[in-house]
């Protein structure tokens, strides 16, 4: 894998922000709700 | 708008990053077992390290309606080393320097707990941006290697000059935590 594609593979998208979130409910789903859905303080 | 401290975040993140231990866990044996192909497996591993870092990054902002492009940008070039670090390790698997033995699963387990120092670079970001202009190394509970113990010993310092977590000798195994300060 070059440089470029790197670059490119670790660019994020709209599926893998899904994903991540998906990640939230399925190990942590207690949590998910307050910090990732909605906004929680910073 | 829910309230989250930033330890009841961390607290949250070590959840999610020992269930993820799980499953990379999980893939790794199947690339040790044979039934997985090398290629497979990295391109799995860079999906369930993309998920992960971006997850735990979304939690320091404080969730998804605080990320947008610049918080994405950011991820994505943590993520750039991150893979490049992972192409290094098939290689390294492919020539036989990484022999396929319980250190695979292990060293696979690093790219997981690299999420923490993930989460704590954004936090510091958002900390700076909300003000914070000092923090110092709090030392985790358990077992801690001796550039944490100095680092920690300095107390507060500016953000600019305090190391990143994950910086010192234990690496991505870092527990520790900081405690920002403002100006």
């Amino acid at each position: 894998m070059t440089d470029d594609e790197l670059y490119v593979a670790a660019l994020v998208t709209k599926a893998d922000v899904a994903r991540a979130v998906a990640l939230w409910h399925e190990l942590a789903p207690r949590w998910a709700r307050a910090l990732v859905d909605g906004a929680a303080n910073g | 708008m829910a309230d989250v401290s930033i330890t009841g975040k961390r607290g949250a993140v070590d959840q999610v990053i020992g269930g993820d231990q799980r499953r990379i866990s999980a893939l790794t044996e199947r690339l040790r077992t044979g039934k997985l192909q090398l290629h497979e497996w990295e391109t799995q591993m860079q999906a369930e390290i993309k998920a992960l870092h971006v997850a735990v990054g979304t939690v320091a902002h404080g969730g998804q309606p605080n990320m947008g492009p610049r918080e994405y940008g950011a991820l994505g070039r943590a993520l750039r080393d991150e893979y490049a670090y992972l192409r290094r390790f098939a290689i390294d698997i492919a020539a036989g320097v990484q022999p396929l033995n319980g250190i695979l699963g292990t060293r696979a387990s690093l790219y997981v707990e690299a999420a923490r120092a993930t989460f704590w670079r954004e936090t510091t970001r958002v900390q700076r941006a909300q003000g914070a202009r000092r923090a110092r190394w709090v030392l985790s509970a358990a077992d801690h290697c001796t550039g944490c113990v100095a680092v920690a010993a300095l107390g507060f310092q500016p953000l600019d000059s305090l190391p990143p977590i994950g910086s010192q000798d234990c690496r991505s195994r870092c527990r520790c935590d900081l405690e920002y300060q403002q100006a």
